[in-house]
């Protein structure tokens, strides 16, 4: 279990992170939604080892997180940026696993079964330029998938891609929790997607960031766009979170 | 509407003007009868006579050697001082101020100076070769690697990939594009400090050979040197290209998806 207490982050005199508390129960796929510019990726960052809290901890089990943990990937918002344009898309896969000391065959099974279940069996030996965006971003997340970790991060992995391709990769998301069973840290600003995709929902304020709330989604498995999307329960959610979000932003605007 | 010129266009324009300045050359060349610009087909003459023989080894080759050797000084240098200083900010700002004294020097400066301290043989031909192509692919290199991505940095850091690996697959390949550039630069250089260097203290050399013509005035045999020169040049240049296509394949075709 990934645990968060206090957690405070200053940029200089600027307070992005007050105060986070949350917990991050293991095989739950739990939603990080806040407004624009609450400091979600400061959050995630902190959360990862990359970067050092001002105070309060991380702790995961009983270590402390210092630097990112063997455990743990992470998804960045900027594919472009976070796959390696001289390798191709088999080679990005299986650059993590190099220290993983593990046997040549079994690196090649872990990245051909990753990329299989992402939709890219046929596009191993491409490089990252000559895909789309959809596509980099399934690397990214078969990259994060052959690592086997027990928490995997991600920081609004579906910002850049267009609409058809962002529910078809939340569709994969929820497809490889559910074979996978790690646990899932998502963060978002998109209130749709943080109720359809989580077992949890986590709800920031605004600068200088606390939790709000934290929710459960009870909503039923399997989830679909459609029906899921229908249910009163997903719209009563959607409404409540929206609503907490927005409250949170009408004093700065007035 | 803009169409695409076609490859033969392309390929008649890149070697017929060539041949037109050499036609246009031996034309005007031919009856002047003058001292300087003698007719082109004494100069090739000389050129066949003078090069294709025995000075191939007695000049070109310790030429060659000069030049390869200083380039590969600076090359391993320049490479792997610009990475440490391109992965350290510190070492970066305690380091760059004399290096940009040295770099503001014109080249043939440090000539006097590597004559004084290491004689006139190969070794200080080398040492100012090398000298001076060192700049260009340190500054490049430490450009390079100060430029790459954080996030492909930060992707490293979270996947625990070791040092080791790192400075392999993500410094190195990430910094290749600017470290060609600087190469590339650094290889004109060296055509150009192996020559200076062996205009005033050789015993061989194309740049020996060049200056002793010069001395003799016979005119025809320093063209035929400068057109060693410079058939050197390109085909170092030629060579130069083909490698960078082989090796930075990936960093062309990206960049041409991205424009």
């Amino acid at each position: 279990m990934l645990r968060v207490e206090g957690l405070k982050k200053n940029y200089g005199s600027v307070t992005a992170l007050a105060d986070i508390t949350a917990e991050f129960p293991t095989g739950t796929f739990t939603s990080v939604v806040g407004p624009s510019g609450c400091g979600k990726t400061t959050l995630l960052k902190c959360l990862s080892g990359l970067m050092p809290a001002s105070a309060g901890s991380v702790m995961l089990g009983n270590t402390r997180v210092t630097r990112p943990p063997e455990q743990m990937a992470l998804v960045f918002q900027d594919y472009s940026r976070s796959l390696y344009p001289w390798m191709t898309v088999r080679q990005n896969v299986a650059f993590p696993l190099r220290n993983k000391r593990l046997d040549p065959k079994e690196i090649d099974r872990r990245v051909d079964q990753s990329l299989t279940s992402v939709g890219l069996g046929h596009a191993m030996d491409r490089h990252p330029w000559q895909l789309s965006g959809g596509m980099q971003q399934r690397t990214a997340i078969a990259r994060a998938i052959a690592y086997q970790p027990e928490i995997l991060l991600m920081d609004e992995p579906f910002a850049s891609v267009d609409a058809q391709t962002r529910a078809d990769l939340e569709d994969l998301m929820l497809k490889l929790k559910s074979e996978l069973g790690m646990t899932i840290i998502f963060v978002t600003h998109d209130i749709d997607e943080s109720v359809y995709l989580g077992d949890r929902i986590v709800v920031l304020g605004s600068v200088p960031t606390r939790v709000k709330e934290t929710l459960d989604v009870a909503l039923p498995n399997p989830r679909d766009q459609l029906a899921t999307k229908g249910e009163p329960e997903f719209l009563r959610l959607r409404s409540y979170v929206y609503t907490q979000i927005m409250r949170d932003r009408a004093p700065a605007a007035l | 509407m803009n169409r695409k010129p076609s490859r033969l266009v392309l390929l008649s324009l890149e070697i017929g003007v060539p041949l037109l300045l050499i036609a246009a050359y031996a034309l005007w060349a031919a009856p002047r009868n003058d001292l300087y610009f003698p007719p082109l087909d004494v100069i090739l003459t000389r050129f066949v006579a003078d090069w294709f023989g025995p000075r191939f080894f007695s000049d070109i080759v310790p030429s060659l050697r000069r030049m390869g050797t200083g380039y590969a000084i600076a090359l391993v240098i320049g490479v792997s001082a610009g990475v440490l200083l391109g992965l350290s900010r510190r070492t970066r700002l305690a380091v760059l101020p004399i290096v940009d004294f040295f770099r503001a020097l014109p080249p043939s400066t440090l000539l006097p100076l590597t004559m004084i301290v290491l004689g006139v043989d190969d070794s200080a031909k080398v040492t100012l070769i090398a000298m001076v192509c060192l700049f260009p692919i340190l500054l490049n290199t430490i450009a390079g690697v100060s430029s790459i991505d954080p996030t492909l940095r930060e992707t490293a850091d979270v996947f625990g990939i070791t040092r080791r690996n790192q400075l392999l697959h993500m410094v190195l390949p990430g910094a290749l594009p600017a470290i060609f550039a600087g190469a590339r630069t650094a290889m004109s250089l060296a055509i150009i400090m192996m020559v200076i260097s062996e205009f005033v203290a050789a015993t061989n050399g194309i740049g020996f050979a060049i200056w002793t013509a010069r001395r003799s005035f016979d005119i025809s045999a320093m063209w035929a040197g400068i057109l060693v020169l410079g058939c050197l040049g390109y085909g170092l240049n030629l060579l130069f290209e083909a490698l960078e296509r082989r090796v930075l394949a990936w960093h062309h075709a990206a960049r041409q998806k991205s424009e």
